[in-house]
């Protein structure tokens, strides 16, 4: 009797030290904060709230919201995994900075992810939101910047060079050719670790490219390489029409015609098509608007190559200088916000709120100032959004938006006519259906971004010995008022690439 | 019954008179609650009215800019504008708008003309903003130049940060924002 005992209790114990450890979990997940951020009782609104928490500093609470998305592991996964690397990076988090981009980076850079939801979201009934977010241009660009240089903070230069050269990939998936690899920093970083590579000639084939697509990018050229975007647009339209119009009467059209027994005279030779006297005059006004256009391009190409001449390039040296085994990275403002517009918000545009930290200051051990005109400047994330030209989608959605009009003008036209004479209901019913197709009908654009994202980038190459450093950063607005002041105490080691990242997010919503 | 009638009658309709829209502030407004998560957006507007032709503004609209949503289930809100928002002696309207924070696109103002048929007339704004919790902030002074009554609807002239002598008129006419700090995050 007392074995039998022995051996029930024995056995109690047993499975209550199985068991326990469940249960011990199953209390530690009645922790009220895991409960509200665990994935299922997180919805994409739930965002809003992490992005605001972010810009106002509380970087918890945003953590936990964009952690509880991404463990959804849904289409939007790329998007809550650039968030949440955008968020590591500003606490200084740049092992998991580096995971959470790297997630991003493999599915925006897989074609074949979530396909099934891409194939949906062109239908006329799927909404383009429906689709897994891979980003826009600008942000596959900026995601492969950063997978770049946090690979190449841990020293594994050929995957952080694969990365620059797909970032570089991505930027020449805009429209306009002129804002195609337009990325400085992304020729730059190539160029940099093909020099660290010893491979001398492919470095500067990559910054003879770093130095054409700054001089581009800069501010005194945007204006031009605008304009003359516009005209080689122009001038592409122009001669399409022109070749459209001169195609009937050239040698290949007169010889399919006289393969037809067509256009030959009595002896069998080969006869030219007449062109009348109205489309000659066309074609000649056209080809006079194609000579003038081509010489304002060219007047405009001078005019930023004359311009290009005159930009220090001091930085640009500096920053592929393997002497510099140091690089202050260097994040401010908001991302560019992007919004609908239109009837039926069909169309996504981009704003930017303006930031006050404009230049920076650099000091090193209390004493050493770095130079200013070593700060690689202009990589504004607004600029790189904004000119990426139209995408396919919009015509897309254009058509949509078209339909949906349409169709919701019938429904309209319909249910007004039924209320004047429809004795049977017959109108009122195909009044509901085509105002059931209207509303299933998807129009509006896509507004996921990358909104962590900073306003711009400027990169600070330095030199510093191994050791430990003091360092200060001071952010100025235009008037030259320091607006923040950053101190931190830095470890540098014996590695070519010892990069530190700061964000100066101006803390507001 | 007769007067119990009476008094139903009247609560209901006094309760009707009560109702404040919770998107704008009142001149007779002793208090804010600025409680869950709400912000205030203070901004002004000027359209000049020319010659005999008059605007007479009777609301603006606001659509809330969030990523996370679908266009369909953004908040859109009309927020009223009456007497107590037009000042004829700065020739300004005096805008207040009380919202959950977040990002909002002003859309645009619809009002009607003093012409014959009185006709609606539409500004169109498209300007963004913010609205922090628990903050009443200026965000800007919109210009919409001469009226023109050939056409329904006109676009944005300029934009321009008056914050001194705005808020000093803003805290005149709404009694409740006189003791209160306000700030300045301009539109953009």
């Amino acid at each position: 009797m007392h074995l039998r005992v022995g051996k029930l209790i024995l056995a109690t114990l047993i499975v209550f030290s199985i068991t326990f450890p469940v249960f011990a979990k199953g209390t530690q997940n009645s922790n009220p904060e895991e409960v509200k951020y665990s994935p299922k009782n997180l919805v994409d609104e739930d965002a809003m709230q992490a992005e605001m928490d972010f810009y106002a500093g509380n970087d918890h609470e945003a953590e936990l919201i964009f952690k509880g998305l991404k463990a959804k592991k849904d289409h939007d996964v790329a998007l809550w995994s650039n968030q949440l690397g955008s968020l590591y990076l500003t606490q200084g988090k740049t092992k998991e900075a580096e995971e959470s981009f790297m997630d991003a980076y493999l599915v925006m850079n897989n074609i074949a992810a979530f396909k099934d939801l891409e194939l949906h979201s062109v239908g006329l009934m799927g909404a383009e939101a429906t689709k897994a977010y891979k980003g826009d241009p600008y942000e596959k660009v900026f995601n492969s910047f950063y997978v770049g240089i946090l690979l190449c903070s841990s020293n594994d230069f050929e995957n952080a060079l694969a990365a620059f050269k797909n970032g570089i990939l991505c930027d020449s998936d805009v429209e306009c050719n002129l804002y195609k690899s337009d990325v400085t920093l992304l020729y730059l970083m190539a160029s940099r670790l093909e020099s660290l590579q010893k491979n001398q000639s492919l470095a500067d084939d990559y910054f003879k490219q770093a130095k054409e697509a700054f001089n581009l990018s800069y501010p005194d050229n945007r204006q031009f390489v605008s304009q003359e975007q516009g005209l080689l647009d122009d001038l592409t339209k122009k001669q399409k029409i022109l070749s459209d119009k001169e195609a009937p009467y050239k040698n290949g059209a007169v010889a399919e015609a006289a393969s037809q027994g067509q256009g030959k005279n009595s002896a069998g030779e080969k006869k030219a098509k007449k062109m009348p006297a109205k489309e000659e005059k066309e074609i000649n006004v056209l080809k006079s608007d194609i000579s003038k256009l081509e010489a304002d391009i060219k007047a405009l190409a001078d005019t930023i190559e004359e311009n290009g001449r005159k930009i220090a390039t001091t930085s640009l040296n500096d920053l592929v200088n393997l002497n510099n085994n140091t690089l202050l990275c260097i994040e401010t403002g908001r991302s560019p916000l992007k919004y609908q517009v239109g009837n039926y918000g069909e169309k996504a545009v981009f704003t930017i709120k303006p930031y006050r930290s404009r230049g920076f200051s650099v000091t090193v051990d209390n004493f050493i100032k770095i130079k200013t005109e070593s700060f690689l400047k202009n990589n504004d994330v607004y600029y790189q959004a904004s000119t990426r030209g139209g995408r396919v989608m919009d015509g897309i959605l254009k058509g949509k938006a078209d339909f949906k009009k349409t169709t919701a003008d019938v429904s309209n036209l319909l249910s007004n006519v039924s209320q004047v004479y429809d004795p049977y209901g017959v109108l009122s019913l195909f009044s509901l259906a085509a105002g059931a197709v209207s509303n299933a009908t998807n129009p509006y654009a896509d507004a996921r971004h990358w909104s962590l994202l900073p306003a711009e980038i400027q990169l600070v190459p330095m030199h510093l010995d191994p050791g430990k450093h003091k360092i200060q950063i001071d952010a100025y607005d235009s008037a030259g008022k320091i607006i923040e002041s950053y101190k931190t105490e830095i470890e540098i080691t014996d590695i070519p690439n010892n990069i530190i990242f700061k964000r100066f997010r101006e803390k507001t919503l | 019954m007769k007067k119990t009638f009476l008094i139903i009658a009247s609560v209901f309709f006094l309760s009707g008179c009560a109702v404040v829209n919770p998107y704008v502030l009142t001149k007779n407004q002793t208090n804010l609650d600025l409680s869950n998560n709400r912000g205030v957006a203070l901004f002004t507007l000027r359209i000049k009215n020319s010659g005999s032709d008059h605007l007479f503004l009777s609301s603006f609209a606001v659509r809330e800019a969030n990523q996370y949503k679908s266009y369909n289930t953004l908040g859109y809100y009309y927020i009223p504008l009456t007497g107590e928002n037009y000042s004829a002696s700065d020739d300004l309207y005096f805008c207040t708008a009380v919202l959950t924070r977040g990002i909002y696109r002003l859309d645009s103002f619809s009002g009607l003309t003093n012409s014959f048929f009185s006709a609606p007339y539409t500004l169109k704004g498209d300007k963004i903003f913010d609205v922090y919790p628990n903050k009443i902030n200026y965000i800007g002074s919109l210009d919409f130049g001469d009226l023109d009554t050939k056409i329904a609807l006109i676009s944005l002239k300029g934009l321009k940060d008056s914050y001194e002598q705005d808020v000093k008129k803003f805290k005149e006419i709404f009694p409740v924002l006189k003791d209160k700090e306000i700030g300045k995050d301009l539109f953009y």
